[in-house]
């Protein structure tokens, strides 16, 4: 048997606020998370390839970030030799509904479209929604190596 | 020891208390509960488990000392199941809320030998098992592995203090929940209506509808509006990109229930009948109704034994939100085709053809609005010769100013075309507003054309209460005229103060509506208050409809959200050349004419675009100012010289 463990989730998001609703909405429900946060999508590559740190099961993606946008880093994750890298959970966490950037965010490899509202109530239930799918599916892509969708 | 008697148990207990009360899930006090539990004597190993209504093992955790504590260790549950199918015949005792079973490990093995060789793994010989209710109809079963069987009853009274804490604390958390799901509920309205009141993209904004529940309210959601007498799948939504591929593709190859415009089926949880890889068993649908007409149908998909689905009342209102912005939509477009198709009637459909004198016009439709406005142009021949353009906006909007448009415009277009003065016909059209009564007021503006002569062509401008048409040069300085004049339709007679002007070749006279100068930018500021002059010097080369179409769209900087018009006469001098050509003629033939108005500086050749075809070339001018325009393809090409 394995103890539970804790879990890493990155979390790459620019906004001081957003970073602490995501951290509120998050620690109380799923306390075997362990939310790590990028205020820059330049540094998620480096961060994901690091060995000597533990992989992120998930990671929750800003679309609008000065410098590297998210579809930007989302590419270059996608692109990304190491399975380490390529394989890892992306939900493109936005406060964008249009379809366009939806469908460049499929296109680009997310895991997820979520919509990021105001509220915080709803903020918080959209973002425990989405984490636990992801948990309930043991945080694997369906197209990755060994993975299934329960 | 005894449990009662443990110097730790009691300290455990209300540690356990303050955590259950702070937590959001019972997950965050497991691993407090399930560790302070291994502290009662001669506990060896800790079961915990969650059982549905209808006997299914939800959720399953582990705990001993040598592994601490795991949830769903694989086949945890299917050796817990035997206990639950035996639990209602074996012998309990109440502990407070919970009952109390106590059993030898060969018992326990007899019914449930997976169980029973889990707790003898860790050196268990008996049980004490705990039975409660959990919340949303569950049940709760604690069940402890001991090194022996108890002597007394304290670990059954510990069982039952931590029955307490686990009831106490699952009713909490099921209340925060349900609270929760209404907040969330209320604020998926409330951005909803936000998104549904800013937008008239039906479509889209259907797609932001169906985005926004999932998760929050669904696992899935689509979105289907009737068109041309069929329903049309306009969105789904599933937070898993690949299984919202797999939905999208099944509901439009028709694999799922489908969806219903009866009353009777709304919100009731049915089978969706989707295939089994999408993972989404019910379905809850809505109609989208608006103004007696159905429109369309909003479905939300949920996995079988979801907890969390929208209310009755959620889902009808957000359908009646997103239908009434639909019908609401759906007028705007059918209103505002009418607008457009009856402002289109208020005007010219055809400039007459001018010689020496080339029009354009622009014309811009307020944006938001769904009353006919006011602004009308024309331009017209005169019996002796001359011609007469003007223009005019009635104040107000809709019919009433509608119906003075007509009036007017057609007054002064059949006084002019008979031979009267500019002046008069204003005079004229001014007595008949007050005599009728109309009620309403107009401003106009004219510029009549007389016949060329040396000095060049001849103009008189007149203003009504309009804005006084503007002279930009054929070198880019911009003149307004110096007419004055009152609005008609107010006082009985009205002072018009007209004022002469000359043309000459490339000068371009301009007419325009106050829709154009009240734009404004970004910052606020007025298009005509500092730039208008400016941009028409910039743009004052243009071929005249790409300038009419720049001055209407604001420049670029300027957003015109009113009615705006504008009508543009350059006086281009006798015009030379005239011809349709193959393209790579076209610059030779141009050049020809140029010299032949015997000017000075005429280039060796002309840089024009290379084009495939035949083009159409003017040179227009004299010998001190020359235009060139060659078309084809699409685009013009122009030098001035």
């Amino acid at each position: 048997m394995t103890p539970d463990a804790e879990q890493v989730v990155l979390v790459v998001e620019d906004s001081d606020e957003d970073r602490e609703a995501i951290h509120r909405a998050l620690s109380r429900s799923h306390p075997e998370l362990v939310l790590e946060f990028l205020p820059d999508g330049h540094l998620v590559a480096d961060r994901l390839r690091d060995t000597g740190l533990p992989r992120p099961v998930l990671v929750l993606l800003d679309l609008n970030m000065p410098g590297a946008d998210g579809f930007r880093v989302l590419a270059d994750i996608r692109a990304d030799p190491a399975p380490r890298v390529r394989d890892v959970i992306v939900v493109v966490f936005t406060s964008s509904t249009t379809s366009s950037d939806t469908d460049r965010s499929y296109e680009a490899g997310a895991d997820s479209y979520v919509y990021k509202p105001v509220n915080f109530a709803l903020f918080r239930t959209v973002l425990q929604g989405a984490v636990e799918y992801w948990r309930t599916n043991g945080y694997a892509r369906p197209d990755a190596p060994g993975a299934a969708v329960r | 020891m005894i449990a009662g008697d443990s110097p730790r148990w009691p300290d455990l207990l209300h540690a356990l208390w303050r955590t259950a009360f702070a937590a959001g899930s019972t997950k965050v006090f497991a691993k407090e509960l399930y560790l302070g539990l291994l502290e009662l004597p001669h506990v060896r190993g800790v079961l915990g488990a969650r059982i549905g209504p209808g006997g299914d093992v939800l959720v399953v955790r582990w705990a001993d000392h040598d592994h601490g504590v795991t949830s769903g260790p694989a086949g945890l549950a299917e050796d817990v199941a035997p206990w639950v199918a035996r639990s209602a015949r074996l012998a309990t005792r109440d502990v407070g809320q919970a009952k109390v079973a106590v059993l030898g490990v060969d018992e326990l093995s007899s019914f449930a030998p997976g169980l029973g060789a889990r707790v003898r793994d860790v050196g268990g010989t008996a049980v004490v098992a705990a039975s409660f209710r959990a919340a949303a109809g569950d049940n709760a079963l604690m069940l402890l592995g001991l090194a022996q069987t108890p002597a007394d009853d304290e670990v059954a009274g510990a069982l039952g203090q931590v029955a307490d804490v686990v009831i106490a604390a699952d009713d909490r958390i099921a209340d925060q929940a349900l609270l929760d799901n209404r907040l969330a509920a209320d604020a998926v309205l409330a951005e909803v209506s936000l998104r549904l009141a800013r937008s008239l993209d039906v479509e889209e904004t259907l797609r932001a509808v169906v985005r926004m529940v999932v998760p929050a309210l669904a696992d899935g959601a689509a979105v289907h509006v009737h068109r041309d007498g069929a329903l049309v799948q306009i969105a789904t939504a599933h937070v898993d990109a690949r299984r919202e591929r797999l939905l999208n593709d099944h509901l439009l190859n028709g694999r799922w229930a489908g969806v219903t415009s009866k009353d009777h089926d709304e919100n009731l949880p049915q089978p969706s009948l989707l295939p089994d890889d999408v993972g989404l068993e019910l379905m809850t649908s809505a109609v989208l109704r608006a103004r007696g007409r159905v429109l369309g149908v909003l479905t939300f998909f949920h996995r079988a034994g979801v907890r969390r689905t929208p209310t009755r009342e959620f889902v009808r209102d957000i359908a009646a939100r997103a239908a009434l912005a639909i019908g609401n939509a759906t007028l705007y477009g059918e209103r505002r085709a009418e607008v457009e198709e009856l402002q289109l009637h208020l005007l010219p459909s055809v400039l007459p053809e001018l010689d020496g004198i080339e029009v354009a016009t622009g014309y811009n439709v307020g944006g938001h609005l769904l009353d006919v406005g006011g602004d009308f142009y024309g331009v017209v021949r005169q019996p002796d010769g001359r011609f007469t353009a003007l223009i005019g906006d009635v104040c107000g909007r809709g019919a009433a100013a509608a119906a003075v448009t007509g009036l007017a415009r057609h007054t002064v277009e059949t006084i002019l075309e008979v031979g009267g003065q500019p002046d008069d016909a204003v005079r004229l059209l001014n007595a008949k507003m007050l005599r009728n009564k109309v009620g309403k007021f107009l401003t106009m503006a004219t510029v009549t054309f007389g016949s060329a002569g040396p000095e060049g062509l001849p103009i008189r401008s007149l203003t009504a209460g309009h804005p006084p048409p503007m002279i930009v040069r054929r070198d880019g300085r911009v003149e307004e005229t110096t007419c004055r004049g009152q609005l008609v339709g107010v006082v009985a007679s009205p002072s018009l103060t007209l004022v002469d002007d000359v043309l000459r070749p490339g000068d371009c006279v301009v007419l325009f509506t106050d829709g154009l100068i009240e734009a404004r930018d970004g910052a606020g500021a007025f298009f005509g208050d500092t730039d208008l002059e400016t941009t028409l010097a910039a743009l004052h080369d243009l071929p005249l409809p790409e300038m009419a179409a720049a001055l209407v769209a604001g420049d670029g900087r300027y957003v015109v959200d009113d009615d705006a018009a504008v009508l543009l006469l350059r006086y281009r001098g006798p015009r030379v050349l005239d011809v349709v050509l193959p393209a790579d003629q076209a610059p030779a033939a141009a050049l020809a004419a140029v010299r032949s108005l015997g000017g000075s500086g005429v280039p060796d050749e002309l840089t024009a675009p290379p084009s495939g075809g035949d083009v159409a070339v003017t040179v227009d001018g004299d010998g001190s100012w020359t235009r060139i325009e060659i078309r084809g393809g699409g685009r013009t090409w122009w030098e001035v010289l």
